[in-house]
């Protein structure tokens, strides 16, 4: 598929992935986050977005990847969706990305996970940005 | 829909709330001209509107009424029950074709006519009064009056129909009568009249001067009038309020009457307006975003110097709270709304039950947040269901106990401490504890021995145990005992109380308290693991401290269950830690102190263990993520004075979850009789150690034990040389166990510290074991030992170093000392 869109890119245990910009209300570091015990495992905690408590995600246990180690300063891409911001904990942010190119398929050693979240990848240099679907990541963590 | 569609949709509902409450008055004063007239207004009104709206069903219906009501205006007829039973169902119809309207745009609901024809049929009972001439005291205008309002030749055709006549009047022309503002009644024109409205004018009286008068009368009436909104009801109203209740609202006092209204709708309009609740909603989050924000300044400020500073933080303290309180005005509704179906339902309810009562309503304007408002209108239902089904006595059972034979149910609601409290007593038969505790041992709910020791209040508190019912059959109303259930669920779920009065024979109260609001709560902030917790206050019972995991600090295990003695009670403790959890050292700190929070949810109470105790803040009451609501342990969170995250604990549900409170409370005592019935000679046994004296160590076997007490000296009583304690409602023999085995006895004489007591029952018999000290519960009791031989002593055992002497409870309780206490049911 084409596309002359851009993607907010960012980096999860190594690998490059990228949202929709116009998904994005903002990204920032998170200070402090108050976990919810026995919550889902996806679920790290909740964290106040200028007064708003907003639901923090463990990106890369849905994507498949390893833990993060420690909490400290994690960054926040936080998504608008229907039941308000939640934020996607990530590990670095990057750059604003356009993409014009053709996606590429994807590999068949990809976890399953990450697969049914990713709608296409592309190449940047030597890397290749995989790109969420943001409705799908939603979804994933409202079961 | 069309904007006057749904103003005429929302009017009608209330007017027809008001039609309701006069026809009830009706039936209690027949005479009432007054009551009469606000209902005839009523429904003609609603005729008027359902014409202009093209509503030919609902104009139909409501023009059998009005006629009807024309006869009983002109006291042709008389307010009997059966009138005003087919006036109710009239009420009914319209609303149900309201609804129709409503939900399909159309009033064609199902097939009113049998409805009709049973006011018609009323209606030609009429007849024979009016040719005998007999007339009510409140006689219209004279006919020498009406005669001049419409000459005769505007009567365009009079066509007879076997007796009675039928004339079509065309419609006076506005200008002829004067109405200077839009009335719906006044655009009926011959051809706009709806052919139902014709046909039933073919039972019109008697030819006469009283036909086209009366229409005339009506028209003039409707003249005067003024336009739809503020509605005919909420009018009359406020003009009987100044005019002291009785207003004057007969036809001979008409111009002055529309004056009158003139002023008081303006006064009307002015004083109210509607807002859509959606609108309310979201002022209410944007003022609790504020107390945040508000919070968060405050503990920003609070170690600055600068003065200005503080001031204008003061200052939006201040103003904080002020809009706050005045915002949760905007949702706070009169209770009355929740009470207005009510006599209504009480007045169908006696006609059923076949019983008479009177509802008297106190207190209607006690407000609450709507939210909550909507929350308990069910359980007001409910109760007072129960009370007319069950509560009141038939009328010739009252009589023949001295009561009047009409019923009292008296609904209460009143402020005090921050909440609102709302009683509902009727003066019926009252609860009979015995029934109830029979019924419960019935159904399994409760075992004999148990119910032996209950107090009143606890077995008033089986009444709200799902499944429970004392009612012998079932009943069209109630009787399938899912009442009480349902409010106490209902209540406990907006975090309110419910509690059982009764008296026997003379009649019962449910009370119930609930919070002001539910957005805004004062919580008690704690720590687990690194995390911080709100604990609603309203749950709150005390804070202790502990000196740590040792008897004397009051930690002690039974059963694998944490204990904690607490006012003379077992407390099941639940180590927040741990129910969450939460990673770290499971056990309290080195130094032994542990925090101790003593909660309340139901009517249980549990201890809370954490490991530190902060202080108390308002908070702001934020709902769950969509995929955390499933969590029963947290009922929402919120954000501290310093920007963090905290989780608001949901008691019940954190009681639930660790299983401190079930069907049963005191699940404890019900696993210990499970466990080891009565067990002599096993190994393994439980058993309550005891110590008399420095040397004198005793075991009582843990399924004799019904409870371990702190008694104070001054409550004991010495009757005849035997020591009595007033306990549970009912009397408790204690026995000094050293005395009863012929040592020496040490407790009760010397010391004024309080007398540790062991509550034992056997065979139906129950007293209080004093002994010097209550050491340790242990679970794995050693293997029968040596039989000594010694009265009142089983035999000899070994626990640790110890010899222990194993004491014959039955043997004790049985000698002469005792006074059986309960007798069980046979």
């Amino acid at each position: 598929m084409t596309s002359g869109r851009e993607l907010c890119t960012f980096e999860v245990a190594g690998c490059l992935f990228g949202l929709d910009v116009r998904r994005v209300q903002e990204v920032l570091r998170t200070h402090t986050m108050t976990r919810v015990p026995l919550a889902p495992r996806a679920i790290r905690g909740l964290i106040n977005l200028r007064g708003q408590i907003v639901l923090a995600i463990d990106l890369h246990y849905c994507l498949g990847l390893r833990q993060t180690l420690g909490d400290s300063c994690v960054m926040s891409v936080v998504l608008r969706s229907d039941d308000g911001p939640i934020s996607l904990l990530v590990d670095v942010i990057r750059d604003v990305a356009e993409v014009n190119d053709v996606a590429l398929a994807l590999p068949d050693t990809l976890d399953e996970n990450a697969r049914s979240l990713i709608r296409g990848a592309y190449p940047r240099g030597e890397r290749l940005l995989l790109e969420l679907d943001v409705d799908r990541v939603l979804d994933r963590i409202h079961q | 829909m069309d904007e006057i569609v749904k103003e005429f949709l929302v009017e009608s509902v209330e007017n027809l709330a008001q039609l309701e409450r006069d026809l009830l008055a009706l039936e209690r004063a027949p005479d009432s001209a007054h009551d009469v007239a606000s209902i005839f207004r009523i429904v003609h009104s609603i005729k008027g509107s359902a014409a202009f709206l093209g509503y030919q069903h609902l104009g139909e219906v409501a023009h059998a009424g009005e006629s009807v009501l024309g006869r009983l205006r002109e006291g042709r007829l008389t307010a009997t029950p059966k009138v005003v039973a087919s006036l109710l169902a009239v009420c009914d119809a319209l609303r149900e074709m309201l609804a129709t309207i409503e939900s399909s745009g159309t009033d064609n609901a199902r097939d009113f006519s049998e409805l009709v024809m049973s006011l018609r049929a009323l209606r030609g009972e009429t007849t024979v009064l009016a040719s005998t001439g007999a007339t009510a005291p409140e006689k219209p205008v004279p006919s020498a009056q009406l005669a001049q309002t419409v000459p005769p030749d505007r009567i365009a055709r009079s066509d007879r129909v076997g007796d009675e006549t039928e004339t079509r009047l065309p419609s006076p022309s506005r200008a002829q009568l004067g109405a200077t503002a839009y009335d719906p009644a006044m655009d009926v024109t011959v051809e706009g009249i709806p052919s139902a409205y014709l046909a039933a004018a073919e039972t019109m009286p008697p030819p006469g001067t009283s036909m086209p008068e009366r229409r005339a009368t009506e028209v003039r009436q409707a003249a005067a009038r003024t336009p739809i909104s503020p509605s005919p009801a909420a009018v009359e109203t406020v003009l009987n309020e100044q005019a002291g209740g009785s207003g004057d609202t007969s036809i001979a006092g008409e111009s002055a009457g529309a004056s009158r209204r003139d002023s008081a709708l303006q006064g009307l309009a002015d004083s109210t307006i509607r807002v859509d609740v959606s609108l309310l909603d979201r002022l209410m989050t944007q003022v609790g975003e504020l107390v945040l924000a508000r919070n968060r300044i405050n503990q920003c400020t609070a170690s600055s110097g600068d003065s200005n500073l503080l001031a204008a933080t003061r200052h939006l303290d201040g103003i904080t709270t002020e809009l706050q309180e005045g915002m949760m005005k905007t949702r706070m509704q009169p209770i009355r709304n929740a009470w207005a179906a009510l006599p209504r339902m009480v007045h169908d309810l006696c006609r059923i039950c076949g019983k008479s009562v009177r509802l008297i309503m106190e207190g209607e304007t006690t407000a609450l947040d709507k939210t909550l408002l909507e929350a308990i209108k069910d359980p007001i239902v409910h109760a007072v269901r129960n009370a007319v089904d069950h509560g009141i006595e038939p009328a010739t059972e009252r009589s023949a106990r001295g009561k009047p034979a009409e019923g009292t149910l008296r609904l209460r609601a009143f402020h005090e401490g921050g909440q609102v409290h709302i009683e509902i007593s009727d003066d019926g038969a009252g609860i009979d504890p015995e029934r109830v505790k029979r019924k419960a041992i019935d159904r399994g709910l409760i075992n004999p021995e148990r119910a032996a020791v209950l107090s009143e209040a606890d077995v008033l508190a089986l009444v709200f145990q799902p499944g429970f019912t004392t009612a012998e059959a079932l009943t069209l109303v109630s009787g399938r005992g899912v009442g009480m259930d349902v409010i106490k669920t209902a209540v406990d779920a907006i975090g309110g109380r419910v509690d059982l009065r009764s008296v026997v024979g003379r009649g019962t109260t449910l009370a119930m308290t609930i919070p002001l609001t539910l957005t805004i709560v004062k919580a008690l902030v704690v720590s687990a693991g690194d995390e911080r917790f709100a604990i609603p206050q309203a749950n709150l019972v005390e804070v202790i401290r502990l000196a740590g995991d040792s008897p004397e600090s009051g930690i002690e295990t039974l059963h694998s269950v944490k204990v904690h003695r607490y006012r003379g009670v077992l407390l099941p403790l639940v180590d927040l830690r741990q129910v969450l959890e939460l990673d770290g050292d499971p056990s309290p700190s080195a130094d032994g102190a542990a925090n101790l929070v003593v909660l309340r949810a139901e009517d249980a109470r549990f201890g809370l263990i954490v490991d530190r105790v902060y202080d108390s803040q308002e908070v702001v009451v934020r709902p769950l993520a969509r995929s955390l609501k499933g969590l029963a342990l947290f009922s929402g969170a919120t954000i501290l004075g310093d920007g963090c995250v905290a989780l608001i604990l949901d008691i019940l549900g954190l009681a639930r979850h660790a299983r401190v409170v079930t069907a049963n409370r005191n699940e404890l005592l019900d696993d210990r009789e499970r466990i080891a019935p009565s067990a002599p000679a096993s190994a393994g046994r439980s058993l309550v150690l005891c110590g008399n004296g420095p040397h004198a160590r005793l075991a009582i076997p843990l399924d004799a034990v019904v409870r371990l007490e702190r008694i104070e000296r001054n409550d004991v009583d010495d009757v005849g040389g035997r020591w009595i304690v007033s306990y549970r409602g009912g009397l408790l023999p204690l026995i000094d166990v050293a005395r009863a085995l012929g040592d020496e006895s040490t407790s009760l004489t010397a010391v004024d510290a309080p007398l540790q007591v062991v509550v034992c029952t056997s065979d139906g018999r129950c007293a209080g074991l004093v002994v010097g000290s209550i050491n340790d519960v242990i679970e794995n009791g050693p293997p029968p030992g040596h039989e000594l031989g010694r009265a009142g002593v089983v035999e000899t055992l070994v626990v640790g170093n110890e010899t222990v002497e194993l004491l014959d409870v039955a043997h004790l309780l049985s000698r002469g000392d005792t006074v059986p206490v309960v007798t069980t049911e046979g």
